[in-house]
């Protein structure tokens, strides 16, 4: 039996709402992934997703309930556990590699140690060529890979990604889908994929958990034991993307 | 849109007004030349007032060197004091919180409105000017900086937080830099206000400068001189926020395609 990487145990999230209310977003959400598995959690928009994320990477306390990473309480942010964000996070007054190197950088490592690293995760992401461009110069799925390549360069066991591909056009989504599970097999990680796109879902996982509408709570889960590299129109793709989107309908 | 052609629209309409000015003056004698001179007679006086010290007991050049001289001093104290502290203000609370009361009260005092109270402590001269324009200078340098700061996106300062940046870090790799546009154009219209409030203040309390030597010429009627202190004015106004854009482009990265 693997590792257990990210542990939640029965999380609830509420934050204060409109005229003294509290607005309960997350409801007792327990889950347990484990080392250099690839979840993907799928759910509908606005039940919770990036408050989830927040609350693994230490950004935000849970109201009730705990998370472990590698088996440490999380309490606050902690370089092991890297974010790529759903829009452009990318620093705009960066260049690619200082946006790539920012990690490295807060570490304090030095610069001539810092390029080599860059260098090969710019490699990686295939972005070579475009270390000195500024994000702006950059089409979308191209500021994801930098996006991606920034978290990686910190060397992180844990990756959590909220849904990094929502705002690109359907051409480089399917793309990006490709270059993400490439990624992880060169480089493996745990990684907690976040996305409200059944057919994304189906392509990258390991394992779906299915969330419901706010307030959110784990509604049932998928294992996909398809073979990569997937293939979008196969018959077994096709009928767990139905199964899957069947119990997301369910939910509405 | 090609920077020559830009160029060339620039110098056409220019020179468009300087002929128009010509035509209604030395070509129709539609003013009297004493009142409204010739662009020629502007020229002439410009030429003249290089090295001619009547009426106003300097040069062209003493005047201006005065005048830059008292506008620099007062908005580079500006700055340094203004970006500093409405930075400060933006990133801890407890500085807004006893700073912010005071700020909103003077604020509102406009900076000619100051002219009064530094003749009195300091008397006419280029001590109370450059007060006047540490005046202009220092609000919009705080209110910019501040915006700025406050305004630096919230999944930036978690992207640092994840990688375990300390607040110090948060502070100047990640909220000064996104602050920057916006402390620039600060800058800019630092500058502008510095510039204006100078003339003001060079005309109430002053012995020299460009603001004096147009009003000294006021009072002999010397409508062409009054002119060639105006141009002065505007054209160096210009240069120095010309050079101001370039110190700009030189820090601002990746904000424009
Ligand atoms: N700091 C906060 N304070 C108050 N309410 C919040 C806060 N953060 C999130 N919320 C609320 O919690 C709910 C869930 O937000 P969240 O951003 O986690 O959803 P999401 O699933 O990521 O949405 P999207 O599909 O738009 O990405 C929303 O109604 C939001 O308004
Ligand atoms: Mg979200």
């Amino acid at each position: 039996m693997s590792k257990e990487m990210i542990v939640c145990k029965g999380i609830s999230k509420s934050f204060p709402g409109a005229n003294g209310s509290t607005l309960e977003v997350l409801k007792d959400i327990s889950l347990s992934i484990n080392e250099n598995e690839f979840v993907v959690v799928l759910g509908p928009g606005q039940c919770g997703k990036t408050t989830l994320i927040n609350l693994i990477a230490g950004l935000e306390m849970p109201t009730s309930g705990n998370v472990t990473v590698a088996g440490n309480p999380i309490t606050k942010p902690n370089p092991d556990i890297g974010v790529v964000y759903q829009k452009t996070a990318l620093f705009p007054w960066l260049s690619v590699q200082s946006n790539v190197g920012f990690g490295p950088m807060m570490k304090g490592m030095k610069k001539d140690e810092r390029k080599k690293i860059v260098q090969h995760y710019i490699d990686l992401v295939g972005l070579t060529g475009f270390e000195k461009s500024y994000p702006i110069k950059l089409s979308g799925g191209m500021r994801q890979r930098v996006g991606i390549a920034r978290a990686y360069c910190n060397n992180p066991s844990v990756l959590l990604m909220d849904e990094p591909f929502g705002h690109l056009d359907a051409q480089t989504r399917y793309l990006m889908q490709e270059e993400v599970v490439r990624i992880w097999e060169a480089d493996k990680k745990t990684i907690l994929f976040v996305t409200n796109n059944v057919e994304e879902a189906v392509y990258l996982a390991d394992r779906i958990i299915v969330l419901s509408n706010c307030p959110t709570h784990i509604v049932t889960e998928f294992d996909v034991t398809l073979p990569r590299p997937r293939d979008y129109v196969s018959r077994d793709f096709l009928s767990l993307r139905k199964t899957v989107n069947d119990s997301l309908e369910r939910t509405r | 849109m090609k920077k020559s052609l830009k160029r060339l629209i620039s110098a056409i309409s220019i020179a468009s007004v300087l002929l128009f000015w010509y035509l209604i003056t030395d070509g129709l004698h539609l003013f009297s030349s004493y009142l409204f001179p010739s662009p020629v007679a502007v020229f002439k006086a410009f030429v003249n007032k290089l090295t001619v010290t009547v009426p106003d007991g300097g040069t062209l050049f003493t005047h201006l060197v005065a005048s830059l001289q008292v506008a620099l001093y007062g908005y580079f104290l500006g700055i340094v004091i203004g970006v500093p502290l409405g930075i400060l203000m933006a990133w801890h609370r407890k500085v807004d919180l006893i700073v912010k009361p005071i700020f909103d009260l003077i604020r509102p005092i406009p900076p000619v409105g100051w002219i009064p109270l530094m003749i009195l402590w300091v008397g006419i001269g280029q001590s109370a000017k450059a007060m006047v324009i540490f005046v202009s200078a220092v609000t919009p340098c705080i209110v910019n900086s501040y915006t700025g700061i406050k305004q630096t996106s919230q999944v930036h300062l978690w992207v640092a937080q994840t990688f375990g940046a300390t607040r110090r870090q948060m502070l100047f790799d990640v909220a000064i830099p996104s602050a920057l546009p916006m402390i620039f154009s600060g800058l800019k219209v630092s500058l502008g206000a510095s510039w204006m409030a100078l003339v003001a203040a060079e005309m109430l309390a002053s012995t020299k400068g460009l603001g004096y030597m147009i009003q000294m010429n006021r009072m002999v009627g010397r409508a062409d001189n009054i002119i060639v202190g105006m141009l002065m004015i505007g054209v160096v106004g210009a240069i120095l926020s010309a050079i101001l854009g370039l110190v700009e482009d030189r820090f601002v990265k990746g904000r424009h395609v």
